[in-house]
């Protein structure tokens, strides 16, 4: 039997199970990258207080606090691997009496996968916070300033002014944040949940098609993230004002700024 | 000519061991044109920054309109929409359009609605002749014109003063001239302002008073006529030769 079959026959017999697969990567990676954003705006304006020598003891213990804090969650999550994060997590849950294993078992969703999601969301959260606080190093001190000066709190000139420049800055990054978390996802499989890369044990474990069912998966992951590079390219474009080429050999067009 | 909108007393400012601000006492009246000039370095731009808070003073009080502002209570935010700022490096925000530059801090500092903040906007954005451009990108308009709409920005919060910081040093020359006219109009429609600037003809031509700044202090104050035909200090003198040759 030629791969070719091999491949037609695992595609005909197990469509559904790597459909599964795919649909757990993306909620994976879309809702770890989504969150973890969130999480990375919050801890990226922890890391950057200032403390000043104006501020009450009370402020400045706090400020210390929450930066010595948002200091160690994001160095150990962006320098330790997130398959060793997802072993900590799921079999240290226990201990603080979560036990994943008792949620109800829906379509994809059941305790493994919500546990992977956990670890995925905070993983990201930290690469995030750092993504965050370079995009906020490029928004010039000017606008937070003349901001300031028209009499704009410090929350409004974030939410207004300078968080949404820096996530401009950002998006480019946040964007391939969002790649890197669809192949990383594979690595959740550590504590027993089915993405897309755990479907071919399931797919392969009578049959035996290895090869067959892992070139499936490699060419759906290159798929996926080849559609994410491709909006990042749009996005970037958009942002810099050029025109998007479809002709692979022609570099994207400037659009003439006025004056 | 007597009402008095800022009070400065006794002012100190330093940075570590950098003492730029000494001892500064100055009263700006409404309707006043006051004009800081100096060389770098002689502290005009802090004492400017020191009169919003955007540097905490050392030591000293500052009243803006008979209240103190650096009370614990003072609504800082309030008393900074009274007295808008303009910057050297214009600072208009880049993620609104020259419109959306107007009408932002109306809407979330003075809750004024939508409607209300545009129809302000288009009136002082005509009155800085940059009504065609309502719609451009901050990047797509030239540096004096980023400095009107700047100005207009800050006529929108209705202000009692204006706080203009060195506005036309950033700015090739043949600009300078387009903000001076739009600043000369403001000054003669009344507008309070304090302006630091290396423009000794425009100080000369629009100020009301000029104050003199050396090493910290305000050196010599006078209308200005008197500072610059007949300075009484040495150091005035000096600096005015170096300026304009005089």
């Amino acid at each position: 039997m030629s791969s070719i079959e091999k491949i037609g026959i695992l595609l005909r017999d197990y469509g559904e199970t790597f459909l599964k697969g795919v649909a757990a990567t993306l909620i994976l990676a879309i809702v770890g990258t989504f969150v973890g954003l969130l999480i990375g705006v919050f801890v990226a304006l922890q890391r950057n207080l200032v403390i000043k020598e104006t501020d009450n003891k009370l402020v400045k213990c706090v400020k210390a606090f929450a930066k010595g804090l948002s200091s160690v969650y994001v160095n150990f999550f962006r320098g330790t691997p997130m398959m060793v994060q997802a072993m900590i997590i799921f079999f240290g849950s226990a201990s603080v009496g979560i036990n994943w294993l008792s949620l109800p078992n829906v379509w994809i969703f059941n305790g493994y996968f919500l546990c992977g999601l956990v670890v995925i969301t905070i993983n990201t959260g930290a690469y995030m916070s750092e993504i965050i606080r370079s995009g906020l190093n490029g928004v010039d001190n000017g606008q937070e300033e003349a901001s300031r000066a028209l009499g704009m709190s410090y929350f409004k000139t974030m939410v207004c002014v300078v968080m949404p420049q820096a996530l401009r800055n950002a998006l480019p990054t946040i964007l391939n944040e969002y790649i890197v978390n669809v192949k990383d996802s594979s690595v959740l499989n550590v504590i027993g949940l089915t993405e897309l890369y755990a479907s071919v044990s399931i797919a392969t474990n009578r049959n035996y098609f290895k090869v067959e069912g892992y070139i499936i998966i490699a060419v759906i992951y290159l798929i996926l993230t080849l559609m994410a590079t491709f909006i990042v390219r749009i996005i970037n474009a958009k942002l810099e004002g050029r025109k998007i080429q479809w002709n692979p050999f022609k570099k994207d067009k400037a659009i003439v700024e006025v004056e | 000519m007597c009402e008095t909108i800022v009070s400065i007393k006794n002012l100190k400012k330093s940075f570590g061991d950098l003492v730029v601000l000494k001892d500064i006492s100055l009263d700006i009246h409404k309707g006043e044109v006051v004009c800081i000039i100096g060389s770098s370095g002689s502290g005009k731009s802090t004492l400017l920054r020191c009169m919003n808070l955007l540097e905490v003073p050392t030591s000293g009080t500052i009243e803006f309109e008979d209240k103190n502002i650096m009370e614990k209570g003072a609504d800082i935010d309030q008393i900074r929409a009274k007295m808008t700022m303009v910057f050297q490096q214009f600072n208009l925000f880049n993620n609104y359009s020259v419109l959306g530059n107007c009408t932002l801090t109306q809407r979330k500092v003075l809750g004024r609605s939508k409607e209300e903040a545009e129809k302000i906007a288009i009136e002082n954005l005509t009155r800085v002749g940059m009504i065609e451009r309502k719609d451009y990108r901050t990047n797509q308009i030239s540096g004096g014109q980023k400095q009107r709409v700047a100005i207009a920005r800050a006529l929108c919060m209705n202000p009692d003063l204006i706080l203009f910081d060195e506005p036309t040093s950033a700015l090739d020359p043949e600009m300078v001239g387009e903000v001076l006219s739009v600043m000369k109009a403001l000054a003669e429609e009344g507008m309070t302002m304090v302006v630091v600037t290396h423009e000794m003809q425009f100080a000369r031509d629009v100020a009301t008073r000029v104050i003199f700044m050396d090493q910290g202090v305000i050196e010599e104050e006078g209308n200005p006529k008197t500072i610059f035909t007949n300075p009484s200090s040495p150091r005035t003198k000096e600096f005015l030769k170096r300026y304009i040759g005089g």
